[in-house]
């Protein structure tokens, strides 16, 4: 019984696991290799060349759905990092307050604040409408339909999911080894990047998968912010746009499993390479 | 010196700004409900009214919603 223990507390999360993601995953493969129409019926005719064909078709979607989530990970990392820095090592008895703000915008459903971000970003909106009428831009300016404006969305929308695992990394770092640095001689920066930043790389490989994960397959800010240009356009848009307006199941189904495996496949690399078991260990 | 300038004003006032952005589209929000628009457009402030306020129970098309929207978190 004593040995069975961890496998049954194991058990929940499993069954989950596979009832929600590995039985899903194995739908979305099937269908992939199925072909037909909507109205005439999908049969599986185990058509392999679909994933040759979508990666001709939608290869540069995935190359620039990649490397928005990655500029949206090295931002929110460059703006969450000092933020939750300055709450661990600095926030005093503001702490939990200000843990609460971080998480506070969660209260506004994500939509309405991107929305509300087109339209103080829009063309003759808030923002760039005052800084045209002041003459400082020019009038054709456009931010939103640009790759800036839908990274600057994903970095928005995803910037709390970023902080709160550093923060949670800071937190644990015992000040007492930073002091320690200090009587070796060490300078500010080197016991920074020595003992504090090596300590809060479990937060940083976490807040990145976070933050990674989500912005590659999003699509609500190609959509609101991107305006729906489809020079913006990320895979998650064109799942959808697949799914329910050309009612292309299998190519869809594709796309997602391509999407599902190939992040699943990043993120392993990931791990293992900047990976925390040696930190721990 | 210089450390204790950056932990001093720079690290806060620069958490401070973070927060700010981070509250910003729902601070528009919330002025911008205020607004009196000419047109369909609510994106330059054209005047201040109460009207968006006043009128909230008389209309079907919002407390309709809103109470599915209860009826299903309560529920849940």
């Amino acid at each position: 019984m004593r040995r069975l223990t961890p496998y049954l507390l194991l058990l929940p999360g499993t069954v989950w696991l596979v009832l929600f993601f590995a039985v899903p995953m194995g739908f979305m493969l099937v269908m992939s290799l199925e072909q037909g129409s909507l109205s005439g019926g999908y049969h599986l005719t185990w058509n392999w060349g679909i994933y040759p064909d979508i990666a001709t078709r939608y290869g540069n979607l995935f190359l620039r759905s990649v490397s928005f989530a990655l500029a949206t990970t090295v931002l929110t990392l460059a703006i969450g990092y000092p933020m939750a820095y300055t709450i661990a090592f600095y926030g005093g008895r503001l702490k939990n307050a200000l843990l609460l703000i971080v998480i506070m915008p969660f209260f506004v459903s994500f939509v309405i604040r991107t929305l509300n971000w087109s339209m103080v970003l829009s063309d003759n909106g808030l923002v760039f409408g005052t800084l045209k009428n002041a003459g400082l831009l020019d009038q054709s300016f456009r931010f939103l339909a640009t790759p800036a404006a839908v990274i600057f969305g994903l970095t928005y929308n995803f910037l709390p999911f970023m902080v709160l695992p550093l923060y949670v990394a800071l937190e644990k770092i015992d000040r007492r080894l930073i002091e320690a640095g200090a009587d070796l001689y060490a300078s500010r920066a080197q016991a920074f990047w020595r003992i504090t930043f090596l300590l809060s790389l479990p937060g940083v490989v976490a807040g990145s998968l976070l933050t990674f994960i989500p912005a590659v397959g999003d699509f609500i800010n190609a959509d609101i912010i991107g305006a729906r240009s489809p020079e913006v356009a990320m895979i998650g848009n064109v799942i959808q746009r697949l799914f329910l307006n050309s009612n292309d199941f299998p190519s869809a189904a594709a796309l997602g499993f391509v999407l599902v495996a190939g992040t699943m496949l990043l993120v392993g690399v990931y791990t293992r390479l900047v990976g925390t078991d040696r930190l721990t260990s | 010196m210089q450390g204790s300038r950056l932990t001093r004003w720079l690290l806060p006032g620069f958490t401070a700004l973070v927060v700010a952005f981070l509250f910003a589209p729902i601070v528009v929000m919330i002025v911008f409900s205020f607004n009196n628009p000419r047109g369909h457009q609510n994106i330059t402030w054209q005047g201040f009214t109460l009207d968006n306020y006043l009128n909230v129970w008389g209309r079907p098309d919002i407390t309709d919603p809103m109470v599915t929207s209860l009826v299903i978190a309560i529920v849940s």
